[in-house]
């Protein structure tokens, strides 16, 4: 999840991008290629017109005029040539002849420079008209060779030596072909506009299940497992999609299995406990009787009697703490919270335990603080008690107040001694169930679940509690070595802003 | 990482249309040039005098024949229409009009079609004869129609000193002056040897047309 | 010695309680249903009813609304613990105090004697009837007038009013209130505190929304008057 984050917001815009401009390109390459073809097609079409229309009238005009062989007189041949490149079709020639060493044109020069020697080559030596389109300076012009012949005897012919060129600008022609570019762009790119559309709805299309996929997927991510994709089609998105849904059903199925598995197991030790209390409380009401009697009884039956007795107490302690864990667990546990005074309410605790001598105390007056004062109490208590029985003597608790780093105030109570510490391998399971720091620890003390209980009482609270080890502030007190610090950090308004 | 990869994969499909693309629309637009291209037959015009009034002979030009059309003495012309003449039997009105053609083309080309650049390309005779049988027999220049009726043409220098064009030049003007189709098969007899018989065939180039076989002359007499 | 009813549907914890208290001097009344406690109020005529809120049949919340129809008997229920939102309602229906089984004979019994006990004679030089606005209250009678008319008081609500107007217009924390009118202990559960001071507003205010006898004081606790 954290490491999709990043790529994300490009990915689909990518795919997106690939979508439309392949569809684009698809369009542009298909549009152009008939545009272009068809253009050709017309060019040629122009070309070919204008070309052969050209030729076949200039043939027609040059079969109008009469020689005399040699052709002498330049300037009666200009005569003739000028009123050829009158008749010029589609538009104007200029006209050229080409006589032995003999020049002459319907224009103002006698030559041409348009005339390639190629085409001059061509129409000299060989008895056919040719043509040659030529591009100088940027004009395109049409120049066509024309080889005259005579009649001799019945059918044959005899070149005369005489040669007619026509050159013709081909402007029409090109003004006719860059219209045709434009009606082909003019086509196209509207065309190419009008496909993005398409282009987009496709895109969107196929970008719509893996959309939904994500969604989904990220959904599935934040634990609802029930997350299902609509399946369209039967294409390969269809498919992964439907992959996805099998999937998402498999993994529904057995988050279920375990969540009902866990909840059984929790079930069944809130029902154990539940089905204990009442026997117990049965038990616990009589007692006192036992204990009362025993003094009675033969010493065998009177030290059974009594450990009956005590036994029945433990397990009634044991139930009542069962009873809290699985209520935890169910999360049903409740907060009551009352504005106290912090240093009173421990203060009571350690009263009401009878406590108050064993204890050093640093309780600073007037610390509010709105806390559930019942389960606060567990907490001191818990803590204190189990400072009692390891560290004996020397026992600490401090009050104080520090600020968050976002600016709530919390409530600090550590609670320390001089005892042993705690094993460094055990401090990270310290607030463990049943844990039991010491191997050798006797189970006549507690349920092995105070510490537990005390950790989830003060979570409740939305606060922190921490286990250490004291620093050797009194290096030459050999108790004060080592010892035990527990710390309690609690907002000091839990109750108000429940976490 | 991945980034490279993925362009190309990308790219690949779109190149072979981008480049086709590309290819053409830079062919498209524009008039382009061509080659000279053929287009059909040659322009037939009139040419003066006509048919009947006119004696063709053939100077060169720039490597090419160029026929030369002059104004004809009516006596000189063969009457081809007439039937009581068949071609098979020569006649000497038709040998005498080849031979004055024959004269007037080594005579070369006159001033004014000198001007335009036409030339003949023979050797010059600066001791022509002015007519033929007249002086040295066997040197003047003639034409005459032999016993198996071919058309000898009889030159007054060696015909291994002519070009090409030369001795179709000689074999034109004389086939033309046989008849007006130019049809006729020519035999060139010069001072070393006689060539051919060969056509006319003006229209045909010069440089596919092969020329005729010189042999020596074996049964000049 | 003190007469108590106890209505418990389990054998074990009816005989254990029953047996218990015996011990200690209590004349002991059982009843294994609603109906038969109900029925055994009448005529065993206790001074405190023992009753368990989880019973087949008419339940204890039912029982106890029954009861305070027509009777101030002191109520204690019996709840198990995580029963929660029962404790709440059972107080709201007028209980007393509440004991979490499982429990020792002595804690029953200690709350047996705190709801029983009769609350301390007026100190010296107070007048036995105090009037305040239209409340008249008779500390050695133990009656409460609302202008002239006397209200229906259950012993913790008595013993609230009494405790809060003995000191008028001075604060008591809820934690206060549960050690001295209750006996419990410090820590205990202050929702007896709230579901009691409602019970009394309801009975001796005018406009229990907007109390002008009890009165809170958000953060600290409970207040009498000033009027």
């Amino acid at each position: 999840m954290k490491g999709l984050r990043p790529g994300r917001p490009a990915t689909p815009f990518k795919l997106r991008t690939r979508l439309v401009l392949a569809f684009l390109l698809v369009a542009v390459v298909s549009a152009g290629t008939t545009a272009t073809l068809t253009f050709r097609e017309a060019r040629n079409s122009v070309l070919r017109t204008a070309q052969d229309t050209a030729v076949s009238s200039f043939r027609e005009q040059v079969q109008q005029i009469g020689v005399g062989l040699p052709v002498e007189d330049a300037d009666a041949l200009s005569e003739v040539l000028r009123d050829i490149a009158r008749k010029g079709k589609p538009h104007t020639w200029i006209v050229f002849a080409e006589y032995g060493t003999l020049r002459a044109s319907s224009g103002t020069s006698p030559t041409s420079t348009v005339i390639t020697p190629e085409l001059r080559r061509k129409t000299v030596g060989y008895p056919h008209g040719s043509f040659e389109r030529v591009v100088k300076d940027g004009v395109p012009y049409l120049t066509i060779g024309m080889p005259t012949v005579f009649k001799v005897g019945v059918g044959g012919v005899l070149s005369t030596g005489l040669v007619l060129y026509a050159v013709m600008r081909m402007d029409q022609e090109q003004t006719q072909v860059d219209a045709l570019i434009t009606a082909a762009r003019d086509g196209a790119v509207p065309g190419l506009a009008i496909a993005l559309l398409p282009a987009l709805l496709a895109a969107r299309s196929v970008l719509r299940p893996v959309r939904e996929l994500r969604r989904a997927a990220r959904s599935m991510g934040s634990g609802r497992f029930d997350t299902r994709i609509p399946v369209r089609g039967s294409d390969e998105l269809a498919d992964l999609a439907r992959t996805f849904n099998e999937s998402a059903g498999e993994i529904e199925r057995s988050v279920d299995e375990l969540q009902r598995a866990e909840a059984r197991a929790r079930r069944f030790a809130a029902d154990v406990s539940h089905e204990l209390r009442t026997p117990l409380a049965g038990m616990l009401a009589v007692t006192e009787v036992l204990d009362e009697d025993a003094g009675r009884l033969d010493p065998d039956t009177a030290q059974a009697v009594r450990l009956i007795s005590a036994e029945t107490g433990k397990l009634a302690v044991l139930v009542d703490d069962l009873l809290e864990i699985s209520r935890f667990d169910a999360r049903a546990a409740e907060l009551n919270t009352d504005e106290v005074d912090a240093a009173e309410t421990i203060a009571k605790t350690l009263q009401n335990r009878r406590w108050t001598d064993q204890v050093r105390t640093e309780l600073p007056a007037g610390i509010r603080a709105r806390l559930d004062p019942r389960r606060f109490d567990i907490v001191v208590a818990n803590l204190v008690g189990n400072a009692l029985r390891h560290g004996g003597v020397g026992v600490t608790v401090r009050l104080r107040t520090r600020d968050r780093e976002d600016g709530t105030g919390l409530l600090v109570m550590e609670v320390a001694d001089r005892g042993p510490g705690i094993r460094p391998e055990a401090l990270p399971h310290i607030f463990d169930r049943f844990y039991k720091a010491e191997a050798a620890r006797t189970r006549s003390t507690g349920s092995g679940l105070g510490l537990a209980i005390t950790q989830e009482n003060v979570r409740l609270h939305g606060g922190t509690i921490h286990a250490a080890n004291a620093p050797r502030e009194h290096a030459g007190d050999p108790a004060a070595a080592t010892g035990a610090v527990f710390t309690v950090e609690i907002p000091l308004n839990a109750g108000e802003e429940p976490a | 990482m991945t980034r490279p990869g993925r362009h190309t994969r990308a790219a690949t499909p779109f190149l072979p249309g981008a480049v086709l693309l590309s290819a053409l629309l830079l062919t498209g637009c524009d008039i382009q040039s061509t080659d000279a291209i053929d287009a059909g037959d040659p322009a037939t015009i009139q040419v003066f005098p006509s048919r009947e009034d006119r004696t063709l002979l053939f100077f060169r030009s720039g490597g090419a024949l160029m026929p030369i059309a002059r104004p004809s003495a009516y006596e000189t012309m063969p009457d081809l229409s007439n039937p009581s003449n068949p071609s098979d039997r020569p006649t000497t009105d038709a040998a005498t009009a080849g031979t004055k053609t024959l004269v007037a083309l080594l005579a070369g080309p006159l001033p004014a079609e000198r001007a335009v650049g036409l030339s003949d390309g023979l050797p010059d005779l600066p001791d022509l004869p002015d007519l033929p049988g007249e002086g040295g027999r066997d040197r003047s220049p003639r034409v005459e129609l032999t016993k198996d009726a071919r058309t000898l043409a009889t030159l007054p220098f060696a015909l291994s000193s002519l070009d090409d064009l030369a001795v179709r030049q000689v074999i034109c003007t004389v086939a033309f002056a046989r008849d007006a189709e130019g049809g006729e098969p020519v035999v060139l007899r010069g001072t070393d040897g006689t060539l051919g018989p060969a056509g006319c065939d003006a229209d045909i180039d010069l440089g596919v047309r092969p020329r005729p076989a010189l042999r020596p002359d074996a049964d000049s007499s | 010695m003190p007469r108590v009813l106890l209505i418990e549907d389990d054998p074990a914890v009816r005989e254990g309680v029953e047996l218990g208290l015996r011990r200690r001097g209590h004349e002991v009344r059982t009843a294994a249903t609603g109906e038969a406690g109900l029925a055994a109020l009448g005529e065993f005529r206790p001074d405190l009813l023992l009753l368990d809120l989880m019973l087949p049949g008419v339940n204890g919340v039912q029982v106890c609304r029954q009861v305070r129809e027509n009777s101030q008997l002191p109520i204690i229920m019996l709840t198990a613990r995580g029963d929660d939102f029962d404790v709440v309602v059972g107080l709201e229906a007028g209980a007393d105090d509440y004991i979490v089984k499982p429990a020792r004979t002595e804690v029953i019994e200690a709350r047996i004697r705190a709801v029983l006990r009769r609350i301390d004679e007026p100190g010296n030089g107070r007048p036995a009837v105090e009037f305040h606005g239209e409340l008249a209250i008779d500390r050695t009678g133990l009656t409460v007038t609302k202008s002239g008319q006397r209200l229906a008081l259950a012993p913790s609500e008595m013993r609230l009013l009494l405790h809060l107007s003995a000191a008028p217009e001075q604060v008591f924390s809820r934690q206060q209130l549960l050690e001295h009118v209750w006996e419990h202990s410090y820590h205990g559960d202050a929702r007896l505190v709230d579901a009691c001071v409602r019970r009394l507003r309801n009975k001796i205010e005018s406009e229990p929304g907007n109390p002008r006898y009890i009165q809170t004081l958000r953060g600290f606790g409970y207040r009498f008057g000033p009027l």
